[in-house]
């Protein structure tokens, strides 16, 4: 087996892929997507086969290979569940209930340091992640500026990150 | 540690806020950029409860009172970016700078600084006559050169007490008797005078001229 750049070998390093692959899979399908990690699954596996037979031949970068193979499969699968939709919906997938109680822990942390960050942060964040409403847009209904905005929104995220990490 | 350019995206692309050519653009940097990647993690996680019905609850109306002087320093703040607050300082700068040369400077202008006798005086030095240095008996009157027309002197003698002041356009000024009478032998006096333009500038002035009367006997 070959290796990447840092010597890694190769098949080691596409499976260090998995968290990024995952996110760019659940972006596009939606985390409600039932199959997403089979999605994934699928594309380490096409990747991995691909090295094999010496279709990747290091060329461009892993990240860059692996973004290619990512792209066509989640085109390929939103093609093929357009048309198994049209006959049934796929039934809502089970979760790990350890990631599960572990991610609700760390949601109900975030909520609770968004709770109590002063009323001036907190208007910012409502309006620009809850409402959805563009930097400008916040700057307007808050006659301040949108630099101003970032500032506040930035500030604000930085606290319930300080306040999250273990 | 260098910020990596995309960073400032990572807010638009999990907010769906991209064009589809800077999506595509963002998703195969992600994919090379660790960094990106994780940070992006991590503001996501933060996002999406964000996003959660009930986390956030639209703050309370503000007070109209307020928000209006607030929004309208807001709205202005808003307004002046560098751009335009540059647009509007240059040119006020270049007025302010304009009318400030143009403003006609012709004032009198103050005489040069010399010394003079015991001191430091402005203006030039007037030339004493008489009395200076020891005379005989007392002056019946105080004379100086002219420096200048239509000055006006002003003209003050001292002993130990203050004995006239006096002013003339006249380059000697006579001591009345009653001041003269308290001129006594033996004793020193000393007289200055300052010369005034017409519009009231001092103009020149003389040193403190001493002056004593010989005793008699």
């Amino acid at each position: 087996m070959e290796a990447d750049k840092k010597g890694v070998p190769l098949d080691e390093a596409i499976l260090g892929y998995r968290p990024v692959i995952s996110f760019r899979v659940r972006k596009a399908l939606g985390s409600a997507t039932p199959d997403w990690e089979d999605v994934v699954d699928e594309i380490l596996t096409q990747a991995i086969e691909k090295v094999k037979t010496g279709a990747f031949r290091g060329e461009s970068s892993v990240g860059t290979f692996l973004y290619t193979i990512t792209t066509r499969r989640i085109i390929d699968h939103i093609r093929q569940k357009t048309k198994v939709l049209r006959h049934a919906p796929e039934p809502a997938s089970m979760p790990d209930p350890h990631d599960e109680t572990e991610s609700r822990e760390r949601a109900r942390k975030i909520a609770s340091v968004v709770n109590g960050l002063k009323p001036k942060f907190r208007e910012v964040l409502y309006l620009y992640y809850y409402q959805d409403l563009s930097r400008d847009e916040v700057a307007r209904e808050l006659g301040i500026s949108p630099r101003r905005v970032s500032e506040r929104v930035n500030y604000a995220i930085k606290l319930i990150k300080k306040s999250v990490r273990p | 540690m260098r910020k990596c350019g995309y960073e400032d995206k990572i807010d638009e692309y999990l907010l769906d806020r991209m064009k589809p050519e800077e999506q595509t653009d963002f998703e195969e940097h992600y994919f090379i950029c660790r960094s990106c990647f994780e940070k992006m993690s991590e503001r996501n996680e933060i996002v999406q409860v964000l996003r959660k019905e009930g986390v956030l609850v639209r703050p309370e109306a503000r007070p109209a009172a307020a928000s209006g002087f607030r929004a309208w320093v807001g709205r202005v703040l808003a307004f002046l970016t560098p751009c335009r607050l540059a647009a509007v300082v240059v040119p006020t700068a270049l007025v302010v700078l304009a009318v400030w040369l143009l403003i006609p400077r012709g004032g009198p202008v103050a005489p040069p600084l010399v010394l003079s006798g015991d001191g430091t005086v402005r203006g030039a030095a007037i030339p004493v006559v008489s009395p200076v240095a020891e005379v005989a008996e007392a002056p019946s009157y105080l004379e100086w050169k002219a420096v200048g027309e239509d000055i006006e002197y002003q003209v003050s003698l001292a002993g130990d007490t203050p004995l006239l002041n006096a002013s003339t356009k006249e380059t000697r000024v006579v001591l009345p008797e009653e001041a003269r009478a308290r001129l006594k032998p033996g004793n020193s006096y000393s007289w200055q005078v300052r010369a005034f333009k017409a519009d009231g500038a001092l103009l020149a002035e003389s040193g403190r001229v001493k002056f004593r009367i010989r005793a008699k006997g």
